[in-house]
Order: structure tokens, then C-alpha cells, then sequence
């Protein structure tokens, strides 16, 4: 037993403490909070000494293996740099949100289910992640579809619904996924390891997309990936989660993990399995895919009225960002896609446990119903508001590098195919449709004036502040310091063969001390302003005095005019109408086939059967019809019997 | 002579007339000869497991010709020995379960524990000979029982279905006769002339090539028994008249027998050449989507569950079809058999259970019942997911392999491949729309407070689906055990 503490028992256990863990909490309901996060904690630091230690480990595991016509597929777990990066981010992520759930005084009684599914995702997660052949982690894959389905469970409303849409949405996707797993181990069957996940891993070195086999392969995983990460058009089970499920949940799921596992394989896919560059037809689908991932999203998000339903359709359109970047096929973009992953996964769950914080403290969160909580939640104020500026993309922040990242790759594939600049316009429109969703997010939670209601509305506690707010830390640090912390230590050792060079006259310091310069003279006139004080009047409609309250006008209405607007208009009554949910058209088409089937076949069948049915019937009657009973025709009978027999007797007599 | 092995097939059919005599007179008896007979068989697989070694044959005759070539008429072989024991697992929990559910019902149960023991005991005959007139003596009597069985209520439409389901299975084996003797004639006159102490009954002594019209012939026994397209037209109705335990052995057991006498034809005897695998692929995977498509739209548990039956065995039979190319044990397949045998046993008891306390079986009058049979829920999800083929259940592992086999198959094997994940998506869909109306959509129940879990039947339920998990823990050493006897 002494070599699972040695360091090549590392991998085992980072997949096998939260999973006790999970049957801690669940068999001990008491403890639960307290396994929940010092499981997280002792993975964490497994996972921390793994990352330290370095790539270069991998063994076989005792699952049964694909050995089949002559292919073997090894089952091994592998530590390289690539997976010790999204075991440390997943474990990092899981302390801050099993601290955040803590207390959850006032959400639904059965929180076991958060503890207990969360921690098994968790492990299964950490499986995705180390996994060095297809078949594991196709395993730990299913695994998650099975537990994520269970901690949908718990929530408000309709659980159900937004599980089964989740398990329906990802368990196709499974399926397509495992197509493309086995496909690949088909074609990697001469290359000595079938099924490995890491071939061209020291560089560029992928398999090229040049016949229907490896396209067809590489198109599955893709679909798997991206529906994992939440892509466009099998994102719609977010929004739907976001209905039901707690922050804690959604900034768990969807912001983080799903990201860092979806893109996580999408990274294998395009970076050590096949070479995506390699063909330009597939490369395009994929960053279409991203583009519209990024202004689909982003236009839905501009006219949601609750706060984590918005924030659940930013979880999508940030995705886009990383397909595009990965899609690229360029180191830098495959870096800036990664750090996108990574900043969106930090971003996103601060903007998650914040908004989750204000509605546990307002019970709230329609926009309409909120405002001016700046004053009295500092604290969750200063984390969104960070995490709002980095996901709009704002410099110095740590959004805006991982984004500059991305569009550089573009600017280096313009050079050869200008065409592809379009992408990066996309982008960058998609960016700024952010930051007006964010004003208005902002302004309709924090700023603008607070409603009665309000008014009693306190601070949250330690645990609920705590977390958005160091992650909002680390979103600013990994901004300024994006070169010598994140980058040099994070992303690097991820992507050996980028040598961290990134072209162009961005540096994070410099423009630090440009937007401090910048704040100082704004308040500097902000200051010279105040010297002159305004002078105000009172307003009247037809000479009644306005209230407060009559005067006010909510953030969010500004924002509903968009669908006024005859073009987005279309799309927003398309969009609403379901009609860009995949998940009906599934449903529908199953059940259109299966009436179809049934129809064509099962019932024709059963006619058939009932022909035949029918026709023995009749002969049966017919037969019967010579037996009455009466003995004169049975003695005919046998007259006529003995008659055949003495015929047959004397004509083949001869013969015999 | 191998008593041991003597003794696993004849103990069912003992126990089955045991129970008919003494079982008139006192109930408990019944109970305490069906639980004898499958702890004996139990200690009969576990003594005849330790004493086996894979690769020595092992069995017996029970007469000889004159110069008999090839095996024993019964001999023991690893596939064998896996299957007979989740078979007798499996009678066991049907058992268990049926004394719970008959509890109310004095009489009912004389007949099912005798017929629920001769099918054990043809199931296990079939498993362990390769004798061509004992597979078809097997054949009949479990033929016989499940008719018996699927009209056990009487009704006269029940009686019917009955009916039904044996002519369409008897027409199968009619035909399936005639394509043994073609075998047995075809093996028989190498020399041209017919003598009949020559004339060899075992198909281990066969071999070559299948002749075209015997193995037709013989596919329409299988397809009748095993349910696949296009006769397996009777098993929803089946499904839908016979009581609960019944269904359970027919799922778990009875259609399995058809994929099994395939197995030893097909994969274990001759080669499959020419058109052979790529035609079965086919049809196999008609039969998948079909039912799985025809199981989308039913609301009657019970047909789902048979249509999910018909579009699972497709899978079991694509496993087996890929046998002879491979020249491996077709691991995935045996696995499937027992996996699917389990789960479905599983759900279908538990959804008869739900049928029992609420007195309807339509999916969509019921809602939420979750909170009503917590423990039963967890058993029958459980199951669900293995039968999807989500990891880590016992479900996960045939199917991927399976998939894979097919995938690798030449020609149009992806084509096939990418029919048989379609087919599985419908797993999906259809055990998804079943699970959810039935325990988790919709308002709770309100009102009849009364109905309570039934506790005994949901325990069973419930630690039937676990070995599903337990079973996926020792995946790696049954595989093993199982290519022993490649």
C-alpha cells in the first residue's frame, strides 16, 4: 500500500477521495459540509503535487480493455502537462464552491444531494482529466452524465425537467462522442498504441484530416466536446438548469468544470490527436461554430431579465471564444483558448456565487426587483463588477489577455487567408455586445435606485463572500501579471511546444499604470465637478409632483427595445419560441420515427400475423366442416380412404 | 460421468415436480423447494467451477453412436458456466419476488413455481449441451412452460396472446428442426450413402461451411425465440398479459435461449461466409431501431419494456454475429446476455411492482412517484442507466464492445456502427420518457395516502440492479475467465 502515497499513486487518488467522500456525505449526512471540503482540499493538494511534479506518469489501470480484432487498447491514466493544469483548476475550484455552500440557510432541505453528486462529479471529472486512453475517458465521460444528472436534482421548480433536458442533450452527445472515440482507436489501430490521447504531443504532430475516417473521428469527439463545454446549439440545457438549479450549482457545472473538461478534450482533439489546421473545410465549420456560439448567446443574454438566467447564456457565448481560438489550429490561439478556459472558469463562477449571494441575501433575482445593492454589499459588489469587467473583455483584466491571445491568432492566419479576420470580428462584437449586457446587469442589481423591499438587505457572511471575492483577485492578477504568473506557470507547461511568445505591443504593466493615469485625471474632474454643485428642480407631470418610484426607470427596459428592432425582432421571437432548441427537435424527430416505425413495420407485422391467423382459421373451418359427427361420412371417409390406398397399393406395386 | 452436471440440470426439473405434490397441500413447501432448488444449483455451479479447468473438456453422453466424433453431448465450458450462473441468480430473485408479489393470491402460485423451475432447468440443459435433440427437447419444454406461463390468468384474451406467442414460436422451431436434420443429414452422408449409426447429432463434430438453407431454417427458430424482427412480433403482447414474474424469466432467461443456440451454431460450429454477417448485422439492427422506435411511442410499461427487449437482443445478436470473423469468444455478447437479463429482469419487477399499488400501467397517468417508492426508484434507475450502457455499469461494457466489433466489421461496418449508436440514442430517449413520467415528472400524487412502497418487492428490486454495479467492479476478471475458453 505504500506506493499509492508515493507520487505514482497520485492519479488514483485524486479520482478516488472525492468519490469516498461522496459516500462519506452521503452515508453521514451530519458531515457532510466538512468531507465536502476536506476532500477538496486533500485532492487539491494530490493534484498540486502532481501539477508540481511535473508530466511523465503513466500506468495502466485495472479496467477491463477493448482487445478486439487484433487492436489492444491499454487503459492508462496519464499525468502530462496539459491534464495536471485542469486537474489543479478543477480541484481550486471545487474549495471555493464547497466553502461557498457551506451555509445555505433558506435553499431546499436536501443539500446531500448537492454534496454528495458534486463530489462524484468531481472524481469522475478528475478521470477526464487523467485519462490516457480514449476508453477511460470515455468511462469517467459517462460517469459524469450520470452524476451531473443527479445534482440537477437539487434545487427549486422544475428539476426534473432541466435534468432530463441535460441528460438527453449530453447523453446524444455521449453516444456520438464514444462513435468518434472508437472510430479513432479504428484508425489509430497501426500507429503501436491505438486509442492513445496523446500522439503528436510534442508538438503540432496530429494525425492530418485527409480521408473520411480520421474527419469523420475527429468531427464525433468534436460534437462531444463542444456539447460537454456548451456550445452552440447544444447549449440550451444551461438556461434551463439556470431556472432550477442554485448558484452554487451553476457556477460549479456549467461556468467551470463542464468548460474545463469540454475544452480540455477539444484541446486533445485539435492539438495531440489530429492536426485541425490540416483542413480548411472542417477548420471553418468549427470556428463558425464559435462565432455563432459567441453572438447567439450574447444576443440572448442582452434581453434576459434574471440575473443568472443572463448569466447562464454568457456561460455559453464565452465558450465561443475558446473554440475559436482552439479552432485556429495556431499555438497562440490553442493558448489563448486555454486561458480563456481557464479566466472564464475563474470569471464565471465569481459572477455566479456573487449574483447567488444576492439573491440568497434579496431572495430575488429579477432585475426588474433589484437595484442599488452597491452601498450595502460591498464586498459581492467589488467581486462582480471585477468579474463583469473581465468577461466584457476589458483591460487590464484577465478576460482581455486571453482574448488579445485569440485575436492574435487570427491576425496570423489573416496574413495567408485574410478571410479568417472575420472571425476575429465576430469576436470582438460579440465583446462589446458583452460589456453592454454587463452594464446593464450591473446597473440592475448593484446601482440605480434600491426598492423598498430591499431595504433590509445585508451583507452576506464569510462564506459567501469570500470566495467571489478572492477569485475576483486572481481574475485582476492573472490580468496584470498574465506573462510572469499564469502564462509562464500555468499555460506553458500545458503547451510544451509554444515557446510563450506572443507578438504585439500589449503589456499588461504598462497599460496598468495607463488606466491608473486615466482614473486619477477622471476623478480628478469628477472632484473639479463637485466644486460646482447643480442646482435641482422638481419634476411635474400635469402639475402632479412625481414620486421616486414613478420616476424611476429600471436598467433592464432600456434593453427590451432591442426587440423592438425589426431584424432582431425575427430572432428574438425564433429564440423564444424554442425554435434553436435542439433538445425539441430530438425529442420530436425520436418520437416522429418511432410513430413512423411503429406505423410502417410493427403494426404490418401484427397484420400479417392476424392474415395468417385468419387464414388457418378458415382452413381449420373448412376441415371441420367435414368432420360433423355423423357416422355415414366418417364410413365415407373410410371407404374413401381404403379406396386411395388399395390405388396406391396397385399402381406402385410394380415399382416397389 | 460428470454428476455434478448431471445433477445442476436435473435438479430444477426435480424440484419442479416436488413442488407439484407436496406444494398442493401445504404453500410454504413450494417456497421452501424453489429456494432448495436454487441454493442447490448454487452450490452445484460454485463446486463445478472450482473443479473445471478451461481448456480440458469436461461432461458426459448420455448414449453413444457407434463412431461418434466430436465433444460430449453435455460438456461444461466457461460461456456456459457465466451464463448458468446469472441465469440461476436471477431465478432466484424472480423467485424471492414472487412470493411477494402472490402473497394475496393462495393458489396462484403452484403452477408458476413448477414451470419457473422446468424453465430454469431448460435454460441450463440448452446452456450445457451440444447435442442437436437435446437443444430442441430444451427448446420445446421452455417453449411449452412460457406458454403456459403467459396465459397463467386464463382470460380469453390472455389465453389468445398465449396462443399466439406459441404458435409463432412453434413455427420457428418447426422450422429450426427441419434445418437441424439438414445439418445432421448434410454431416451425415460425406460418403454419399445414409447409414444411420453414422449419423452424428453433436454439433461439436459438424463443421465447414453453414449450408444456406439450413442456417435460414434455423434463424427462423432463433428469431422467434430471441425476438428479433421480423418475428418478434409476439413479445409486447406478451409482455402486456402475463404476470409480472413470468415476464421477468422470459426477458431475463427464455429469450436469451434463442441467441444462445445461435451461438453454438453459428459462432461455435461453422464458419460464417459470403453474405452471412454483413445480412445478420442488418437485421439486427432493423430490429434495434424498429423496436426502439416502437418503444418511443407506446404508453403501456410493459410494451416498452418488450420493444426495449427486441431492441437490446439485436445488440446480443450483432455480438454474436461477429464471432466467427473475430475467432474470438464473442466476451461482449455473454456479457450483454447477463447484463441485460439482470437489468430487465429488474426494471420489469419493479415497474410491476409501481403496476401492483397503483393499479395501472399507463406511463402516462402516473407522475412523481417518487416519493412514493423511494427505494424501488433507486433499484430501477439503476437499471435503467445499465440498460442506456452508461459507465459504471455492467450495461457499459458489452455495448461498447459491441459497437466497437461492428465498427471494425468490413464491409460497411461504420455504416452499421453508426445505425447501432442511433439505436442506442433510442435506449436513451425511450427509457428516459419511461423513468421520467413515471417517478419524476408532474405534481406529486395527492390523495390515496394509503399505497405504501412495497418493501419486500422494492429490496429485491433494488439488490438485484446493485450486482449490476458489483458485477462491472469484477469486469476485468470475468473477461479474463471468459477468453479461457477461447
Amino acid at each position: 500500500m505504500n506506493w499509492i502515497l508515493q507520487s505514482q499513486g497520485f492519479p488514483i487518488l485524486v479520482i478516488l477521495i472525492p468519490i469516498v467522500g461522496a459516500l462519506l456525505a452521503f452515508a453521514i449526512r451530519p458531515i457532510r459540509r466538512y468531507v465536502a471540503i476536506l476532500s477538496a482540499l486533500a485532492t487539491g493538494y494530490f493534484a498540486l503535487r502532481l501539477f508540481l511534479g511535473g508530466p511523465g506518469w503513466i500506468q495502466p489501470i485495472p479496467l477491463p480493455e477493448i482487445k478486439a480484432f487484433g487492436i489492444t487498447v491499454a487503459n492508462s491514466l496519464q499525468a502530462d502537462g496539459l491534464s495536471n493544469l485542469i486537474l489543479l483548476l478543477i480541484s481550486g475550484f471545487a474549495v471555493f464552491i464547497f466553502i461557498y455552500s457551506f451555509y445555505y440557510k433558506g435553499g431546499p432541505r436536501d443539500d446531500w444531494k448537492f454534496f454528495t453528486f458534486a463530489l462524484l462529479t468531481y472524481g469522475a471529472a478528475n478521470g477526464v482529466a487523467l485519462a490516457g486512453s480514449v476508453y477511460v475517458l470515455y468511462f469517467f465521460w459517462g460517469v459524469l452524465l450520470v452524476t451531473v444528472y443527479g445534482l440537477l436534482f437539487y434545487g427549486r421548480g422544475d428539476v426534473e425537467g432541466s435534468a432530463r433536458k441535460m441528460f438527453l442533450l449530453n447523453g446524444v452527445a455521449d453516444f456520438i462522442l464514444l462513435l468518434g472515440l472508437l472510430l479513432l482507436v479504428i484508425y489509430t489501430k497501426d500507429q503501436g498504441a491505438a486509442g492513445q490521447l496523446s500522439y503528436g504531443h510534442a508538438g503540432m504532430g496530429g494525425f492530418k484530416l485527409d480521408s473520411a475516417l480520421p474527419i469523420l473521428s475527429f468531427v464525433c469527439i468534436g460534437i462531444g466536446a463542444l456539447t460537454k463545454a456548451g456550445s452552440f446549439p447544444m447549449h440550451t440545457w444551461i438556461p434551463k438548469a439556470a431556472e432550477t438549479a442554485p448558484a452554487q450549482t451553476m457556477a460549479y457545472i456549467p461556468a467551470s468544470l463542464d468548460k474545463l473538461l469540454g475544452i480540455y478534450l477539444f484541446v486533445r482533439l485539435c492539438y495531440s490527436l489530429f492536426d485541425i489546421s490540416s483542413n480548411t473545410a472542417v477548420q471553418v465549420i468549427f470556428l463558425t461554430i464559435g462565432a455563432v456560439t459567441v453572438l447567439a448567446a450574447v444576443f440572448m443574454a442582452l434581453i434576459q431579465k434574471d440575473a443568472i438566467r443572463l448569466l447562464s447564456y454568457h456561460a455559453v457565448s464565452q465558450v465561443g471564444y475558446m473554440i475559436l481560438g482552439i479552432a485556429s489550429g495556431t499555438l497562440i490561439g490553442i493558448a489563448g483558448g486555454l486561458f480563456h478556459m481557464m479566466n472564464h472558469a475563474i470569471y464565471k463562477s465569481t459572477l455566479f456565487l456573487a449574483g447567488g449571494a444576492v439573491a440568497h441575501r434579496s431572495g430575488e433575482t429579477d432585475l426588474n426587483k433589484l437595484g442599488g445593492l452597491a452601498r450595502t454589499m460591498p464586498l459581492t459588489f467589488f467581486s462582480f463588477l471585477v468579474a463583469a469587467l473581465a468577461i466584457s473583455g476589458i483591460p487590464p483584466l484577465n478576460g482581455f489577455f486571453s482574448k488579445w491571445l485569440v485575436y492574435q491568432s487570427f491576425v496570423e492566419m489573416a496574413k495567408t487567408q485574410p478571410v479568417f479576420i472575420l472571425f476575429m470580428i465576430a469576436g470582438m462584437f460579440g465583446s462589446v455586445l458583452t460589456l453592454a449586457s454587463f452594464l446593464k446587469l450591473t446597473h440592475g442589481i448593484f446601482l440605480g435606485r434600491r426598492p423598498e423591499s430591499l431595504s433590509k438587505v445585508k451583507e452576506v457572511g464569510f462564506t459567501k463572500w469570500f470566495p467571489p471575492l478572492v477569485l475576483a483577485l486572481v481574475c485582476i492578477a492573472f490580468g496584470v501579471f498574465a506573462y510572469r504568473l499564469p502564462i509562464r506557470y500555468l499555460i506553458s507547461p500545458a503547451l510544451p511546444a509554444w515557446n510563450g511568445l506572443v507578438v504585439g505591443w500589449f503589456q499588461p504593466l504598462q497599460f496598468v499604470g495607463f488606466i491608473i493615469l486615466l482614473v486619477s485625471v477622471g476623478f480628478l474632474i469628477y472632484l473639479a465637478g463637485r466644486a460646482y454643485a447643480p442646482r435641482t428642480r422638481k419634476v411635474f407631470i400635469g402639475a402632479e409632483e412625481l414620486t421616486e418610484t414613478e420616476m424611476h426607470y429600471s436598467g433592464p427596459h432600456f434593453y427590451s427595445s432591442l426587440k423592438d428592432i425589426k431584424l432582431f425582432n425575427e430572432f428574438y421571437r425564433f429564440a423564444s419560441g424554442g425554435s434553436f432548441d435542439i433538445f425539441h427537435y430530438i425529442q420530436g424527430i425520436g418520437k416522429a420515427a418511432g410513430k413512423t416505425l411503429k406505423q410502417l413495420i410493427d403494426e404490418t407485422l401484427n397484420e400479417v400475423v392476424k392474415f395468417v391467423r385468419y387464414i388457418f382459421m378458415q382452413a381449420g373451418g373448412g376441415l371441420s366442416r367435414l368432420q360433423t359427427g355423423g357416422l355415414q361420412l366418417y364410413l365415407g371417409w373410410v371407404f374413401l380412404g381404403i379406396l386411395i390406398l388399395i390405388i396406391l397399393l396397385l399402381g406402385g406395386g410394380g415399382n416397389a | 460421468m460428470n454428476i455434478p452436471l448431471i445433477l445442476l440440470i436435473a435438479l430444477p426439473f426435480i424440484g419442479g415436480l416436488l413442488v407439484i405434490f407436496p406444494g398442493r397441500f401445504l404453500r410454504v413447501l413450494r417456497w421452501i423447494f424453489g429456494l432448495l432448488t436454487a441454493a442447490g444449483s448454487g452450490v452445484l455451479l460454485v463446486y463445478i467451477f472450482r473443479e473445471y479447468q478451461p481448456k480440458i473438456e469436461s461432461g458426459f453422453n448420455i448414449w453413444t453412436t457407434a463412431n461418434a466424433v466430436g465433444g460430449f453431448q453435455f460438456s461444461i465450458s466457461t460461456v456456459s458456466l457465466v451464463i448458468a450462473a446469472a441465469f440461476t441468480l436471477l431465478y432466484l430473485f424472480v423467485l424471492l419476488y414472487a412470493i411477494g408479489y402472490y402473497r394475496k393470491n393462495e393458489d396462484a402460485d403452484t403452477e408458476f413455481h413448477t414451470l419457473s423451475l422446468f424453465m430454469l432447468g431448460s435454460s441450463l440443459g440448452l446452456l450445457f449441451t451440444s447435442d442437436i435433440i437435446f437443444i430442441f427437447l430444451f427448446w420445446e419444454i421452455a417453449a411449452v412452460a412460457a406458454w403456459r406461463l403467459i396465459g397463467f390468468e386464463r382470460t380469453s384474451t390472455k389465453i389468445a396472446v398465449a396462443g399466439r406467442t406459441i404458435l409463432i414460436n412453434f413455427f420457428g422451431s418447426a422450422l429450426m428442426l427441419v434445418g437441424f436434420m439438414l445439418l445432421v443429414i448434410n454431416s451425415g452422408t460425406l460418403d454419399g450413402t445414409f447409414d444411420v449409426s453414422s449419423i452424428t447429432f453433436n454439433l461439436s463434430g459438424m463443421g465447414g461451411n453453414m449450408p444456406v438453407l439450413a442456417g435460414v431454417l434455423i434463424l427462423a427458430g432463433v428469431f422467434a425465440k430471441s425476438a428479433v424482427i421480423p418475428l418478434y412480433i409476439w413479445v409486447p403482447q406478451a409482455y402486456a398479459a402475463s404476470p409480472i414474474p413470468a415476464v421477468a424469466l422470459l426477458a431475463g432467461m427464455i429469450e436469451n435461449l434463442g441467441l444462445i443456440v445461435f451461438m453454438k451454431v453459428f459462432g461455435g460450429t461453422f464458419t460464417l461466409s459470403g453474405a452471412w454477417q454483413p445480412t445478420l448485422l442488418w437485421i439486427a439492427l432493423a430490429s434495434s431501431i424498429v423496436a426502439g422506435g416502437a418503444a418511443l411511442v407506446v404508453k403501456d410499461f410493459r410494451k416498452i419494456l418488450g420493444y426495449s427487449t427486441v431492441s437490446q437482443l439485436a445488440f446480443i445478436l450483432a455480438g454474436f454475429a461477429l464471432i466467427s470473423q473475430s475467432g474470438h469468444v464473442a466476451k461482449g455478447a455473454v456479457v450483454f446476455i447477463i447484463a441485460h437479463g439482470l437489468a430487465k429482469a429488474s426494471l420489469l419487477m419493479g415497474y410491476g411492482a409501481v403496476e401492483q399499488k397503483m393499479e395501472t400501467r399507463d406511463i402516462m397517468s402516473q407522475g412523481r412517484l417518487l416519493t412514493r417508492f423511494p427505494v424501488l426508484f433507486v433499484g430501477i434507475i439503476i437499471a435503467t442507466l445499465s440498460i442506456i450502457g452508461l459507465p459504471p455499469l455492467l450495461g457499459f461494457f458489452p455495448k461498447v464492445d459491441i459497437i466497437f466489433g461492428i465498427l471494425n466489421f468490413k464491409p460497411g461496418g461504420i455504416l452499421i456502427g453508426v445505425g447501432f449508436i442511433l439505436a442506442s440514442v433510442f435506449t436513451l430517449l425511450y427509457m428516459l420518457r419511461l423513468i421520467s413520467s413515471v417517478f419524476l415528472k408532474g405534481p406529486p400524487p395527492s390523495g390515496e395516502s394509503r399505497i405504501r412502497q412495497p418493501v419486500f418487492l422494492s429490496v429485491i428490486v433494488l439488490v438485484l440492479s446493485l450486482t449490476l454495479l458489483a458485477a462491472s467492479l469484477g469486469m476485468k476478471s470475468l473477461l479474463n475467465y471468459l477468453g479461457q475458453g477461447g
